[in-house]
């Protein structure tokens, strides 16, 4: 489904991604692993389309996309910190990509309100994301990445600066939800454990580097 | 800060005296002399009789929306590389944008007389030019300082979720901005609806503004009844702005959840091509004028040379004018005259209103006062009112620098009261129980603490001295005329070299001014590790 191949991104003298090579199968649940500071984020940000790689090639349902614009790519992404819309409500923010893409309102209200109750929010539809605890905006964050059913899943850290308890919890919850939907996701973290419980496969972004394509 | 253990408390309403005389006896005192002829009925019906009116009120008005769309328009752009990204050279495009802000209006008039073709002349599309010019750093700063919170990152979101750039800047970037944009804009607004250098040197005879007209009936057409009753319907409309500005400020809430964040450096070849672009523009676009105004000094006769520079330096050398040098050591005078009494009245205001009581709030919105007035009816009022007993300042000396005062002194008390607040109490007090007498404690305490930015303040007022023209071309003599005075007049003739002595003189106050202001930023106070 999606396949990333050797990928290199410097940011001047620096190499933040070495030749990385990865291929995830349809509905599967990939977790990355990594230290701070390792690559993680950066690499979902060149499979979305939001760094262009110095080298290498993005591939999703067979097609090569790494020339393909952001906003047509159909790849979700839930951010680190959310990034919530904060002068739109928790309903206009999940309907933003359904608004974007021309669905008609009822159609709209009918998928938002399905998301929202999916991640668990059925009655925060005219809420102000200003009030939602980090639970919540979490998942609303969830809801308004999944809500135009993209091809592919990325989760940035998605479980980080949550306590403990809704930690486990949101888990849960997210594992159940991506397998029910049977979302093709990459998912990274720092947390071994973390990336265990919700994963298929787990692989650690220092093994990625493809060797065998290395410069001889 | 504000304790009542203040060693300074009962010296607090002392301090308010000198500063509150000055105020009654030369802003109230003015402003009600221009109420008493101006405000009734019958000095209103004159006026709306009179066909001229309209047309001036109606210019006005549209003018000044006219000025904030475009100023909004060209502004936004450069506010967006300087928020969001990080070049070479972001630096100097900011203080070259800021420059174009601290510019006397006289100035910035005659740099656009000096740029643009004659046909442009005596337009609105000049004034409106100038007007954009000096106030798109009132929209770099404002709106700027709001898309710097905005995280970069809300932007690659709705990307992920299909939107593309310009419905970005549509559903998400100028949502977010609103409240910015819509402070930014009402400051624009009030600049160019109170516009009166621009409007005089650019507007001609036939392009008046209230403002303009204010002068051309009580200078020009010895229409006192007209001018004052003028002045009235500024003062309210001016009145109303700041009320319904104010009203909507407090309204007016930041959207939640935002962060600060740092600029980053343009990455793809797209960005870079648009923030060098962008920002080359904006450097010569604000460079341009000033350029061909000094061109425009060196041309006489159709050829480069220094007969300009030489005539306005030479005493005598042109029997209708006296020597157009003189106007600079005269705005000298008067600016170091202006630094000096603001600088004082104005510590004096701020240490009352820090030190006193909260009943000494009333006079904290008191120095506030002539920020709600426009210079020229400031200019107005202290004509009509000094030309006769018991204060009859005609010719005197001390009016113009005091004029210049007033109009700096509230700027000047915002410098310094937040200096003056800052001082920590504790010291003081450690101070006083080791002895030392309140004006001890002052003298080694608080005056250390408080002088850099008194110095800052004083250059300040120096300049806001050098640039002041509203009120000056009510006050002035042929024998005391100020810089920016001499400039409309010389530009205002014909005659390749009176031109030339008219744009020297603006190439003078345009260094004067820089240096002032670059006093001011070298002496912030947040440079001070206090």
């Amino acid at each position: 489904m999606l396949q990333i191949r050797n990928i290199t991104l410097r940011f001047g003298e620096r190499v933040v991604l070495d030749r990385i090579s990865l291929h995830v199968q349809a509905g599967e649940i990939v977790a990355v692993l990594g230290a701070s500071g390792s690559g993680k984020t950066t690499l979902l940000r060149v499979i979305a389309g939001l760094e262009t790689p110095s080298a290498g090639t993005v591939w999703l349902a067979g097609a090569n996309i790494s020339a393909t614009p952001v906003h047509r790519r159909g790849i979700g992404m839930v951010f680190q910190d959310n990034q919530l819309f904060p002068h739109l409500s928790v309903a206009e923010n999940v309907a933003y990509a359904l608004r974007v893409q021309g669905t008609a309102a009822p159609e709209r209200q009918r998928r938002v309100r399905a998301a929202l109750e999916l991640v668990g929010l059925a009655d925060f539809e005219a809420r102000a994301v200003g009030q939602l605890s980090g639970g919540e905006a979490k998942r609303v964050a969830v809801a308004r990445a999944l809500v135009a059913a993209p091809q592919v899943l990325l989760l940035d850290e998605p479980l980080t600066g949550l306590d403990n308890a809704l930690h486990a919890r949101l888990l849960a919850d997210l594992s159940a939800l991506l397998r029910a939907r049977g979302t093709t996701t990459l998912h990274v973290t720092h947390n071994r454990a973390e990336a265990d419980a919700i994963a298929d496969r787990v692989v650690e972004i220092a093994n990625l580097t493809d060797n065998q394509s290395a410069p001889h | 800060m504000n304790s009542s253990r203040s060693p300074y408390r009962s010296a607090a309403p002392w301090l308010a005296i000198a500063p509150a005389l000055l105020l009654l006896v030369f802003f109230v005192w003015p402003l009600a002399g221009i109420v008493a002829r101006g405000a009734s009925g019958a000095a209103f019906a004159t006026l709306f009789a009179n066909p001229a009116i309209a047309p001036v009120l109606w210019f006005t008005v549209w003018q000044a929306l006219a000025s904030t769309l475009l100023t909004l328009v060209v502004a936004l752009p450069v506010t967006h590389i300087l928020a969001r990204y990080h070049f070479a050279g972001r630096r100097l495009l900011l203080a070259l944008v800021s420059t174009a802000f601290v510019l006397p209006t006289v100035v910035v008039g005659a740099a656009f007389l000096a740029l643009l073709p004659p046909a442009w002349h005596r337009t609105v599309w000049a004034i409106i030019a100038a007007h954009v010019y000096f106030n798109s750093a009132v929209v770099v700063r404002v709106v700027g300082s709001r898309w710097e919170q905005l995280h970069p990152h809300m932007a690659d979101a709705a990307r992920t979720l299909g939107a593309s750039p310009l419905r970005i800047l549509r559903t998400i970037t100028l949502p977010l901005l609103r409240s910015a944009l819509g402070a930014a804009g009402a400051v624009v607004f009030l600049f160019s609806f109170t516009s009166y250098g621009v409007v005089r040197v650019l507007g001609g005879p036939a392009r008046s503004t209230i403002e303009t007209e204010i002068y051309l009936r009580a200078v020009q057409l010895d229409d006192l009844g007209g001018a004052t009753a003028l002045s009235v319907l500024q003062l309210v409309g001016l009145g109303l702005l700041l009320w319904w500005w104010l009203r909507s400020a407090a309204a007016r809430q930041s959207p939640p959840g935002t962060i600060f964040t740092q600029v980053r450096r343009p990455r793809s070849a797209a960005a870079f091509a648009a923030v060098y672009g962008i920002g080359t523009l904006a450097a010569a676009g604000v460079l341009a004028p000033l350029l061909a105004m000094l061109l425009r000094s060196l041309r006489v006769g159709g050829t480069l040379n220094t007969t300009g520079w030489r005539a306005a330096f030479t005493p005598g050398l042109q029997s209708v004018l006296p020597a157009p040098f003189a106007a600079v050591l005269t705005s000298l005078q008067f600016a170091l005259a202006t630094s000096v009494c603001a600088t004082l009245l104005g510590l004096a205001a701020a240490s009352a209103i820090a030190y006193g009581s909260r009943r000494l709030v009333l006079f904290e919105a008191f120095v506030m006062l002539p920020l709600a007035a426009s210079a020229v009816t400031l200019g107005l009022g202290m004509l009509i009112t000094f030309d006769e007993a018991p204060l009859d300042l005609r010719g005197a000396w001390i009016i113009m620098p005091l004029a210049h005062s007033l109009i700096a002194l509230p700027l000047v008390v915002r410098m310094l009261l937040p200096v003056v607040r800052a001082v920590p109490q504790g010291a003081r007090e450690a101070a006083a129980v080791l002895g030392a007498a309140p004006w001890q404690v002052w003298f080694s305490i608080d005056r250390p603490l408080v002088a850099r930015a008194a110095l800052a303040a004083a250059a300040f007022a120096f300049a806001v001295s050098l640039g002041e023209f509203g009120a000056s071309s009510f006050l002035t003599r042929r024998t005391t005329e100020t810089l920016p005075v001499a400039i409309s007049r010389l530009l205002a003739r014909p005659g390749d070299l009176v031109q030339a002595q008219g744009y020297v003189l603006a190439t003078l106050l345009v260094l004067l001014t820089v240096s002032a202001i670059a006093a001011v930023d070298g002496l912030r106070p947040d440079r001070l590790a206090i």
